[in-house]
């Protein structure tokens, strides 16, 4: 078996918490609540993780002169300076908000621009892409909710717009009873995800 | 070198063979050459001197000697017997073959001594005068057989008959009745071993003993020599004579007398009958291998050097016994007077001189041991094509040329298969100044003349034959073995020690046009192999380029145009009831009251949910509300800094950290985070990030905070509805009484919407999107002036929302269009098809 | 202590719901055992990326697996477990490539979740000196940054196909209009309704639902993987039935 002492440790620990959300047991509370807190710990040393590896990246590619390496250098440079000014100024300070403010937000609101425009192409090349019922389906509730969205220059078409229009029918019916089914079915994916770690066949702790 | 010691190569062909054959399995020639010292034994001594030893046709390896064996001894016969051999032959008892005919029987031919080595030429020269004969040619004058034949050749007599043909034994004198028929246990042991020609020429003989009468009895035969020569010459045992009946019209023809000189004669009749003779005379051409007689067609090809390539040699007519030509019968009368008169030198008017010199000593009496072709230039058989061209007024070829021309008529490849067109261009493309020289006969000597069947079996090399063949110069006389005295036959010992150039063979490959076109393709998928294939770039503008452009300009220039105008021309919408309830909820917060507030959305959403939480900010501020702000994402901080410090400035609230609101920073562990949080609010953030302030829990209006039930409101800012749901499901319970308000992003609410609608009342209100922030302003005028974000994006946003759907559409109706028209090529196509 | 209490509380129901499932996938297995050949429904999006894997080895282009950017401790985490199962089945079969496949996600534990689960693959198969570090990297610590910071190993590193398995957001739409610019495959699935609303409209191949959770299961993960595949469909009609029992109830007034 492929590292039994982590596989071991896994399925113990999950046991545990499972056990713990389950059994309403002091002892299992207790247990669950400190392995809880564990994990929060490492799952906020898992950002400083995060950030190393980034920077191992990125450096990685400047030292091979790899193409593409002029970005890594100004996401060092960035991140270096962003780190320096947060710890100078604190995560509040005035600078470190100007750094987020006039850097970061118009970066990726920029970016969710270009989205939208991915998103109003792709809607637009899906049935040339695929031709089939469900897409077309798919195409015409694109529209309606669109459409109903907002007043159309101002009109609201009855039976379009309002509480009981077409688009809130829409979303309170069918997308939000599939919706749910579909998260059903997330569930009992889960379930059998954290299963199959419980029993050891999924290891992705292995060394 | 062991190898090459245990091989030996035939002295005909040149090939390897093995040293334990006698012979070549190759071209069937005697690899081991009969040495002539050996002794012979002293009791068939007599056999070998008083008889004309025919050929032992038994073993397959002594055919070549045999035959050759026969010619010497028959040319013994007219000679007599040889100095060193003792005694005179003896006739045969009655009732037994001739020793040489016995040994026909198949055993090994007695090895021969030098003294013999006459009489199979003499036998040679009988033989050439036997083919020719019964092949229509005309026949040699006499005079100049006379020249040529060798004294020691008598006639037989008129009676005479030929003992191969007869059966008799040599040693009989001419005219003794022939002996008796063997009986039949000899005849069987004895036609096993006899060749076929020869059981049949007996068989002939025996028929024609009650025909013949009239012919002449010759007169006493010498001893050795063969019968139907006549007498043979001293020395020679005497042929047996045979009755007049057996013998011939032919023979008896030559007893008693040559025709005239010039007269065409036709060809003599075969003792017997005359369908028979040419068998029979075909029979005997085979000295070498107990084989089937070839064919009158070969004989005739072998026979046409003689008389000249370009002549026809006319197939052998019958000839009936009354046809005995003159000449024929001439020589036997002359050359029965002459031996009677113990004169060699005969009637020189009526003999043929090759007759009249049968009884000159030869060198062969003398034991001078003369090369073939070298005794006498009458001894070959070039005498007899000179006079039959001359009589038929023929020019006579060169004879170094003969060979030459033969080889290059026939064009005799020595090569089999592809290589052999090759050597023979190369052969014949060469100058034939560069060609090897071709055999140059020495001046006075007459090149040997082997028989057509012989010289049609001689293997032919293009560099050998030059050098070793055409070249008469380089040839030599052989001077053992059994074709001691021949000119011109390929030395088999010095073969072998002098360096040969070997065979040529052609180094070009014989391909043809096919397998060359297929080398070519291979060669070439070969090459382009490692050379790498261009990579078709494609178009740098594409559809997809195109409608990207499309979609941008239109979006972006409906926004821009929107918001350089300003303009506020479509009206909110109206209020909605999530709208007014989370209205509600807020209007009925107190005063001073402390509401969490998690902001949990990403910085690139930050537009739509400032337009989304503006009113409602600015709503709380406006009851005066203590903002304690908390977050699951490392970004929210900021955010949440960011946003009161926007809504203060845009109500004109003038909110102050630490005053009017705390920023307790990140909750991490996601779910388990906010679990946390919920059970623990202190434990799980016990410290504000702001510097001046971070005891921020022992401050006013934290300080009666203890759990999160204890907040008046919690608030929820997210775009994720996963985040929204977490927040429900993991804090809600643990709220109690305190409402729930969620601020969502418009992707968001279709997920939210069941926990505000069901009954459980999870969510107390909800604003989503821009329409639920455009709502809320409508809703709320006072708030932020009336010109609240939602306001002033409202335009743009409706239009851009617009213009978004009506390229959606165009596309999809593009691509409708796109697919049926190709569908229709399709299927048009498949139509044609 | 109340066992009755505890017995009947929601815990023990839900501990019941655990523990049946557990035991059905055992039962389910030890009978898939025998069968020579496992019957599945047929996902395309599956048998295009067996295809995609042997024209990238054969090609020497890469395989990028994007894990997304949710963590390990929440629900979003079984959806990276997921991407993590595909992963290593992925390092697996393209072992032998020229260009090893490449992980790339938005969290740090998934970064190095991926960086161990591709090293364990390699050593398992023996293979252990082709291990790279970079082949598990963070592309970004949000979202959109992670989203971005993967286009360029998309658009620079030779990729053929690009799988995303695991939790996205709207952004995900980026990922698959780079791989869709670059002429590569794109497989996508999540457990996320908006991303799957996404990936409906810009990916080629996406996963609708729990397709996601049977991807081990189609790409020959164990046997484990196809009995738990036949679990979640056995408790999917429980809970069909449930719900309309519990609605039939609700409508009668019994609940």
């Amino acid at each position: 078996m492929k590292a039994p002492v982590s596989t071991a440790i896994a399925i113990a620990f999950g046991l545990i918490v499972l056990l713990g959300y389950f059994i309403p047991l002091p002892l299992f509370n207790a247990l669950r609540d400190i392995l809880l807190e564990w994990a929060i710990v490492l799952a906020g040393v898992a950002v400083f993780v995060g950030v190393a590896n980034l920077f191992l990246v990125h450096g990685r590619k400047i030292s091979r002169s790899q193409p593409g390496s002029g970005y890594s250098y100004v996401v060092i440079i960035a991140m270096l300076a962003t780190i320096i000014v947060a710890a100078l100024f604190g995560p509040t300070g005035y600078w470190s908000l100007w750094l987020f403010k006039n850097i970061q937000v118009p970066v990726e609101t920029s970016l969710i621009g270009v989205l939208a425009i991915i998103l109003v192409y792709a809607a637009a090349r899906l049935l040339r892409r695929k031709l089939n019922l469900f897409s077309i389906i798919f195409f015409a509730t694109v529209l309606v909710v669109l459409l109903g969205s907002v007043p159309l220059l101002g009109i609201e078409i009855p039976g379009l717009h309002g509480e009981f229009g077409l688009r809130s029918l829409l979303i309170q019916l069918p997308a939000v009873a599939g919706a749910r089914g579909i998260l059903l079915g997330v569930a009992l994916g889960a379930l059998a995800a954290g299963i199959r770690v419980l029993m050891g066949v999924d290891r992705p702790y292995g060394g | 070198m062991a190898a090459d010691m245990a091989e030996l190569r035939c002295p005909m062909c040149g090939k390897a063979n093995p040293e334990e054959l006698d012979v070549c399995q190759f071209c069937q020639a005697r690899l081991k050459p009969v040495l002539p010292s050996a002794p012979i034994p002293e009791d068939e001594q007599a056999a070998v001197e008083g008889s004309s030893r025919l050929p032992e046709p038994a073993a397959q390896d002594d055919s070549l000697s045999d035959w050759l064996n026969f010619l010497r001894d028959s040319g013994a016969e007219s000679e007599g017997p040889p100095a060193e051999s003792g005694g005179e032959d003896q006739p045969p008892p009655a009732g037994e073959l001739p020793q040489w005919l016995e040994r026909t029987g198949g055993e090994a031919s007695e090895p021969v001594g030098e003294g013999d080595s006459q009489d199979w030429l003499d036998s040679l020269r009988k033989r050439g005068e036997e083919i020719t004969g019964p092949l229509g040619q005309e026949t040699v004058p006499e005079e100049s057989m006379d020249e040529d034949w060798p004294a020691s050749v008598k006639l037989p007599d008129q009676d005479y008959v030929p003992e191969w043909l007869a059966g008799a034994s040599l040693g009989d004198q001419a005219g003794e009745p022939l002996a008796e028929p063997p009986s039949e246990e000899e005849s069987s042991l004895e036609s096993d071993d006899e060749p076929d020609w020869l059981q049949k020429i007996r068989l002939r003989q025996r028929d024609e003993t009650e025909e013949s009468q009239s012919v002449e009895s010759a007169p006493a035969e010498e001893p050795g020599m063969p019968d139907w020569l006549g007498e043979p010459a001293s020395g020679v045992p005497a042929a047996p004579d045979e009755p007049a009946e057996s013998v011939s019209d032919w023979l008896a023809d030559l007893r008693s007398g040559g025709a005239p000189v010039g007269e065409e004669v036709e060809l003599p009749e075969a003792p017997a009958t005359g369908e028979e003779l040419p068998a029979a005379e075909q029979e005997l051409e085979q000295p070498l291998e107990e084989t089937p007689a070839p064919p009158p067609e070969i004989l005739e090809e072998a026979a046409a050097p003689v008389l000249g390539a370009a002549e026809e040699i006319p197939t052998a007519p019958q000839i009936s016994d009354e046809e005995i030509p003159d000449w024929l019968a001439g020589l036997v009368a002359g050359k029965a007077a002459a031996a009677a008169a113990g004169s060699v030198e005969a009637d020189a008017e009526s003999l043929p001189d090759w007759l009249a010199d049968l009884d000159k000593p030869s060198d062969a009496d003398s034991g001078v041991i003369v090369p073939f072709g070298e005794e006498e230039p009458g001894l070959t058989f070039d005498w007899l094509q000179e006079q039959v061209r001359a009589d038929q007024g023929l020019a006579v070829p060169p004879p170094e040329s003969s060979e030459a021309e033969e080889v290059q008529a026939e064009k005799i490849t020595p090569f089999v298969g592809d290589l052999s067109d090759f050597l023979e261009e190369e052969y014949l493309s060469t100058p034939e100044g560069e060609r090897p020289p071709a055999a140059q006969p020495e001046e006075g000597l007459t090149p040997a003349e082997l028989p057509n069947w012989l010289e049609a079996m001689r293997p032919l090399d293009a560099a050998a034959m030059s050098a070793a063949v055409l070249d008469e110069g380089e040839s030599q006389i052989e001077s053992s073995g059994p074709l001691a005295g021949l000119r011109g036959i390929l030395p088999a010992e010095p073969d072998v020690a002098r360096l040969k150039k070997p065979p040529t063979y052609a180094m070009r490959l014989q391909v043809s046009e096919s397998q060359q076109a297929n080398a070519n393709l291979l060669d070439e998928l070969v090459k382009t192999e490692g050379q790498p294939r261009a990579v078709r770039m494609g178009a740098a503008i594409t559809s997809q380029h195109v409608w990207r452009l499309i979609i941008f300009v239109v979006l972006i220039g409906v926004i821009i145009w929107k918001a350089l105008t300003g303009s506020q021309e479509v009206a909110l919408p109206q209020p909605l009831p999530e709208i007014l309830d989370t209205g509600s909820v807020i209007g009925a917060l107190p005063s001073n009251s402390v509401v969490l507030l998690a902001v949990d959305y990403e910085p690139g959403f930050s537009g739509e949910m400032k337009a989304t939480s503006a009113a409602v900010i600015d709503h709380l501020m406006l009851k005066g509300a203590y903002f304690a702000l908390v977050s699951t994402s490392p970004a929210g901080v900021g955010l949440a800094e960011q946003l009161i410090q926007d809504a203060s400035a845009l109500g004109g609230h003038q909110y102050q950290v630490i005053d009017r609101y705390a920023n307790l920073g990140y909750i991490p562990g996601g779910p388990m985070g906010v679990v946390g949080f919920a059970n623990a609010p202190r434990k799980m953030t016990p410290f504000a990030l702001d510097v001046d302030s971070t005891a921020v829990w022992s401050r006013e209006p934290l300080q009666r905070v203890t759990r999160l039930a204890d907040f008046d409101l919690v608030a929820v800012l997210t775009e994720d509805a996963d985040t929204a749901r977490v927040w429900i499901e993991q804090v809600q319970p643990a709220l109690d009484s305190t409402p729930l308000v969620m601020l969502l992003s418009a992707q968001a609410e279709p997920m939210v919407r069941p926990y505000y609608q069901s009954s459980s009342n999870q969510v107390q209100g909800m604003v989503a999107g821009l329409l639920g922030g455009g709502s809320y302003e409508s809703a709320h005028q006072d708030l932020l002036a009336g010109d609240g974000p939602a306001r002033r994006y409202w335009d743009a946003f409706s239009l851009s929302m617009l213009a978004a759907v009506i390229l959606i559409a165009l596309g999809g109706l593009v691509s409708l269009l796109t697919q049926a028209l190709a569908s229709r090529d399709t299927s048009e196509g498949e139509k044609k098809s | 202590m109340n066992y009755m209490d505890l017995l009947t509380s929601q815990g023990a129901v839900g501990l019941a719901f655990v523990v049946i499932f557990f035991f059905l996938v055992i039962i389910l297995a030890a009978a898939g055992r025998s069968r020579s050949v496992q019957n599945l429904r047929e996902i395309q999006a599956f048998a295009k990326l067996g295809r995609a894997i042997g024209l990238a080895v054969e090609a020497g282009k890469r395989m990028h697996i994007t894990l997304g950017w949710g963590g390990m401790i929440d629900l979003r985490g079984s959806s990276a477990l997921v991407g993590l199962t595909v992963l290593e089945r992925i390092a697996r079969l393209a072992s032998i490539s020229d260009r090893p496949p490449v992980a790339t996600s938005g969290e740090g534990v998934l970064g190095v979740l991926s960086q161990d689960t591709v090293s364990g693959t390699y050593k398992s198969i023996g293979a252990g000196f082709q291990y790279n570090p970079a082949a598990g990297r963070v592309t970004g610590l949000s979202p959109l940054s992670y989203a971005v910071g993967a286009l360029p190993v998309i658009y620079d590193e030779h990729v053929s196909a690009t799988v995303l398995a695991g939790h996205f957001g709207s952004e995900g739409a980026l990922i698959t209009d780079a791989a869709e610019r670059s002429g590569s495959l794109s497989l996508a699935g999540s457990d996320s309704i908006t991303a799957q609303s996404v990936f409906v409209a810009s990916a080629q191949e996406p996963l609708i639902g729990e397709e996601l959770y049977a991807a081990g299961a189609y790409i020959n993960s164990g046997l484990i993987h196809v009995s738990s595949v036949r679990a979640q469909d056995v408790f999917r009609w429980v809970l069909i039935i449930a719900i309309l029992v519990g609605a039939v109830m609700k409508m009668l007034g019994l609940l």
